[in-house]
């Protein structure tokens, strides 16, 4: 609610009655006036037919399927989830026939990954676009995909 | 080989100063300590507050060029800049409780010397240092009230630090629209009458008349409703609010002040009412997080028909920025709200 400063401690059932008329009034006045803006950005986009088409009417489907659970296949949910890993542990291998990679480090660990993309002599001796607040090189995922950046652009300009 | 170990042996802290006494920081082998960059700098309606000084090639500066670049370019009037720490590259995980409390006698002294009208404090640390309080992605772009011990008062608005808005480009918007809205709000004082008005259904004639209006109307109709809680399976809804672009109307249902709460004669009559509302296919229904009304109403019985949902609209039209109504409205709409 708009006139709520902080709503994951206020007491909502503790509410006067006039003060909850009022958030929720305001909550639906400015829905509304979003509403009309958002629909005036996003006219004439393709994108709106798949909107009036498929996402908002599954909006009511969505709650019906949260409200009352659905049934899951659980043998097929592990088939997929052994496929999944399969497919994991083939691109794990594949870096593990990098030059610089040893077996004995692993890609989950921050420290090995760090080690492996920046500090060890023989691994790739990347330059870190940015450290963490000790000032260690950062493997973080906004600036591995920094990186990625950083090296496309050197790919390109060569 | 040259011992840059050595190079600090015996380092002594520049330029004693009495205020800093006991800060752990002053232990720290720095290029230089207690920088007073507000000396200098004279009354100002805004004040920026780095996190700490930055040292480079023998001079002080609160914010790197490009971070000061962007802070002009998005901030539409003039502006004082300081540091919340007065020590160079001092880094949030270097302060102890004890530090943050010796360092902000700097800060009331730099904010009754320039007596601003609203204070910016970028990043966490500046935020903290100001207000004792941390978590920044929560409260950038609110508004605290603050008051030095000398008395001046003034608003302070956080704001991401402009350096993470030019390692995360997509903050860059947010940055804009924060110092764009804490200036035209507490600086301009500008205020924006919107056509808000709204009726309370407190009679159930007033409630039948209000269905018999709505149950076939192609108007589109924004709703939300107030729970007690967040589990639809355990919390009542209070209030349900219906707005058309003339009006807005308020039921109030399970709410305890309410004429149509459960064991009330028109409990049955209202909820029958409301449902002729929710079902009516003609007209969307406009909510914002729809999921989370739906799941509630469906526990009531009631089975909303043609749902829109401007959270996932603006979703669509950029993943990249926050989406909840509070962020949203103040992106668009702040000058509406009385209160960043």
């Amino acid at each position: 609610m708009l006139t709520i400063s902080n709503p994951a401690t206020f007491d909502w059932a503790g509410m006067s009655l006039a003060d909850c008329a009022e958030g929720n009034a305001r909550d639906t006045y400015f829905t509304l006036k979003l509403y009309d803006l958002l629909l005036e950005k996003l006219e004439g986009q393709p994108v709106m037919t798949l909107v009036e088409n498929v996402i908002m009417p599954s909006l009511e489907l969505f709650s019906d399927m949260e409200y009352n659970g659905l049934q899951v296949d659980t043998s097929q949910l592990d088939a997929v989830g052994r496929q999944l890993e399969g497919q994991n542990m083939n691109l794990e291998d594949e870096l593990y026939e990098c030059k610089g990679v040893k077996t004995s480090q692993s890609f989950t660990s921050n420290n090995d990954l760090c080690d492996i993309l920046y500090l060890d002599e023989e691994g790739m001796g990347l330059y870190p676009p940015d450290r963490t607040g000790k000032g260690s090189p950062s493997v973080s995922a906004p600036t591995l995909k920094l990186l990625l950046e950083h090296i496309e652009e050197e790919l390109q300009t060569r | 080989m040259f011992n840059l170990d050595k190079l600090y042996q015996g380092h002594k802290p520049h330029g004693d100063n009495p205020l800093c006494e006991g800060c752990t920081i002053l232990d720290k082998n720095k290029s230089c300590h207690s920088v007073m960059d507000y000396e200098e700098v004279s009354t100002a309606d805004t004040l920026i507050l780095s996190d700490s000084i930055k040292y480079k090639m023998g001079s002080t500066q609160s914010f790197a060029p490009e971070e000061m670049r962007l802070l002009k370019e998005f901030y539409p009037a003039d502006f004082v800049t300081a540091a919340a720490v007065k020590c160079p590259s001092v880094k949030e995980a270097d302060m102890t409780a004890n530090d943050l409390k010796i360092c902000r006698v700097h800060l009331e002294a730099t904010i009754d010397k320039i007596k601003p009208k609203l204070v910016i404090p970028c990043g966490n640390l500046a935020m903290k240092m100001l207000l004792k309080k941390s978590g920044i992605t929560n409260k950038r772009g609110k508004s605290f009230d603050y008051e030095t011990e000398a008395g001046h008062g003034c608003k302070v608005v956080p704001i991401y630090h402009p350096y993470a808005c030019i390692k995360e480009p997509r903050h860059k918007v947010l940055l804009e629209a924060d110092l764009k809205n804490a200036y035209e709000k507490y600086v301009l004082h500008k205020e924006t009458k919107g056509d808000f008005k709204y009726t309370v259904v407190m009679n159930i004639d007033d409630l039948i008349a209000l269905s018999d209006k709505l149950k076939d109307t192609d108007q589109t109709l924004g709703m939300d409703i107030e729970t007690t809680g967040l589990n639809f399976l355990k919390d009542d809804i209070m209030t349900l609010s219906i707005t058309s672009h003339e009006n807005t109307w308020v039921i109030p249902l399970d709410h305890r002040e309410s004429p149509f709460r459960k064991g009330e004669p028109d409990y049955a009559k209202a909820w029958t009412c409301v449902r002729r509302i929710l079902e009516n296919p003609k007209n969307r229904k406009v909510f914002h997080n729809a999921k989370f009304d739906l799941k509630f109403l469906i526990n009531y019985g009631m089975h909303t028909k043609n749902v829109w949902d401007t959270k996932i609209l603006h979703h669509i039209l950029d993943e990249n920025l926050p989406k909840s109504l509070m962020d949203l409205t103040k992106l668009y709409f702040a000058s509406e709200l009385e209160n960043l």
